[in-house]
């Protein structure tokens, strides 16, 4: 069998026009023309579609995963702008207004008459609370958080319920006020406080994920990239011996799309990269470490101020007092500390390295670097700034 | 008093960072934009260069 092969001029093939080749060698004799002969036949044109599909099926496969991996980052990357990022920080702040309710609410039961400013502050907190829980199930959708969020609608109205009947009682001059209010922090702590708690560290487990997934190495695209672009090198290696062409225009201007589309891929992708890892270190690194930090001084506040109106004689609270502001402290190791290294080169650095030169539980006095509130003996007068150093303990203040 | 004012700065602390974080995500997020647009676009048009390129020379064997 024989193939005459006219030979195009343009086509510059090793045959000289109008000579008749023997294809025996590049041919299989009898060869069936089927769809699947066409591409294994052992003569150029065949190799030639067998090249093509190669080529297009490399081309696909690169767009494919370099498809795959912006979409992946680009949804890891709003994930974290639009998704988890907000709703831990609406869970970062429904625990702070809780806390921070809780702990007004026991401040103002110690001056008697309660203040106004109290009053409203405690309000707000509340409201807020509120309006970062409708927010926070807004957002998670199907993400899950329900069951806690379910906690804190649920009891956010019971532990206002007892806030008022204490403020009732106590306006009255019924000792039974603290009581009221003792229970009311107690499910503030037993309930809310810890359902906040678990929706934070939930949502702070998904922005991490979702940072790690926007952040990660495209190393499959790059891995295909490198595959496409060593079948379009080698097509075109095997097309010049061929056909004595130094390029194949098509396949060149393959190889630079290739080319234009990975650098695009690798910039994008490093840049969103650098960004999102300067969001964590420079943001939510900080402010987790920040909250933290701000979490306990709320806690310490309204213990100090719970210790103070608790006629029971249970110093459970003067003991979580000493222990929280321990951990608050200033000094090495404590959580504002800890908030200063995290946010160290953030916006928020110079507030957070610059904590007031006495610690919330510093008591005692000297002008030396304040430290961990010491133990104090049960009855210990309070000495510094009121307010600031452990309390008396439960029942030595009953008035 | 003073867990007031130790609330105070690390609430603007916290606001200040919260702030950062927002913005350096979101130009994080802008450097996506298109790319999974077009990289299938991209793809396409390798394909069409191979099969440009390859079915010229197959032109020429018929």
């Amino acid at each position: 069998m024989s193939v005459s092969t006219p030979a195009p001029p343009k086509t510059g093939t090793t045959a000289p026009p109008g000579t008749t080749v023997q294809a025996a060698a590049t041919t299989t004799p009898g060869a069936a023309p089927g769809l699947l002969g066409r591409f294994t036949a052992r003569n150029t044109p065949a190799r030639l579609r067998l090249l093509l599909a190669v080529t297009i099926a490399a081309s696909l496969l690169w767009g494919a995963a370099a498809a795959w991996t912006a979409d992946q980052r680009t949804s890891a990357a709003a994930n974290v702008v639009a998704g988890t990022e907000p709703l831990s920080f609406d869970a970062q702040q429904i625990y702070q207004s809780l806390s921070d309710a809780d702990a007004t609410e026991a401040a103002a039961f110690l001056a008697g008459t309660e203040p106004a400013a109290a009053r409203s502050q405690y309000l707000a907190d509340i409201a807020r609370a509120e309006t970062y829980l409708e927010a926070a199930t807004a957002a998670a959708g199907n993400q899950g958080p329900g069951s806690e969020l379910t906690v804190l609608s649920t009891e956010i109205p019971v532990y206002t319920g007892l806030v008022e009947t204490a403020r009732a009682d106590n306006q009255q001059g019924l000792a039974v006020g603290a009581a009221f209010l003792g229970e009311a922090s107690y499910l503030m702590r037993t309930a809310l406080l810890p359902a906040a708690s678990r929706l934070y560290q939930q949502e702070n487990a998904r922005l991490g994920a979702a940072d790690q997934q926007a952040t990660g190495l495209p190393i499959l695209a790059v891995i295909v990239a490198l595959a496409a672009g060593y079948v379009l090198l080698r097509a075109q290696r095997w097309l010049r011996r061929r056909t004595h062409r130094r390029l194949n225009y098509g396949l060149v201007a393959a190889s630079v799309v290739g080319l234009v589309s990975l650098a695009w891929l690798l910039a994008g992708v490093t840049v969103a990269r650098v960004q999102l890892l300067d969001a964590r270190d420079h943001g939510s690194g900080p402010v987790q470490a920040l909250a933290k930090a701000d979490i306990a001084a709320l806690r310490a506040h309204a213990d100090e101020s719970l210790t103070l109106i608790n006629r029971s004689g249970d110093d459970a609270n003067q003991g979580d007092f000493a222990r929280v502001a321990r951990q608050l402290g200033p000094g090495p190791g404590t959580l504002l500390a800890e908030a200063a290294a995290a946010a160290q080169g953030s916006p928020g650095a110079r507030a957070a390295a610059a904590p007031p030169g006495r610690g919330p539980g510093g008591g005692g006095g000297g002008g030396g670097a304040p430290g961990p509130p010491g133990p104090r003996a049960p009855g210990a007068r309070r000495r510094g700034r009121p307010g600031l150093v452990c309390p008396a303990p439960a029942g030595t203040r009953a008035g | 008093m003073m867990f007031q004012r130790v609330q105070a700065q690390l609430t603007s602390a916290i606001g200040a960072d919260q702030a950062a974080f927002a913005s350096a995500a979101s130009h994080g997020q802008d450097a996506l934009a298109g790319l999974e647009a077009g990289m299938i676009v991209a793809a396409l048009l390798m394909a069409a260069g191979c099969a440009w390129g390859l079915l010229s020379r197959l032109a020429e064997y018929r």
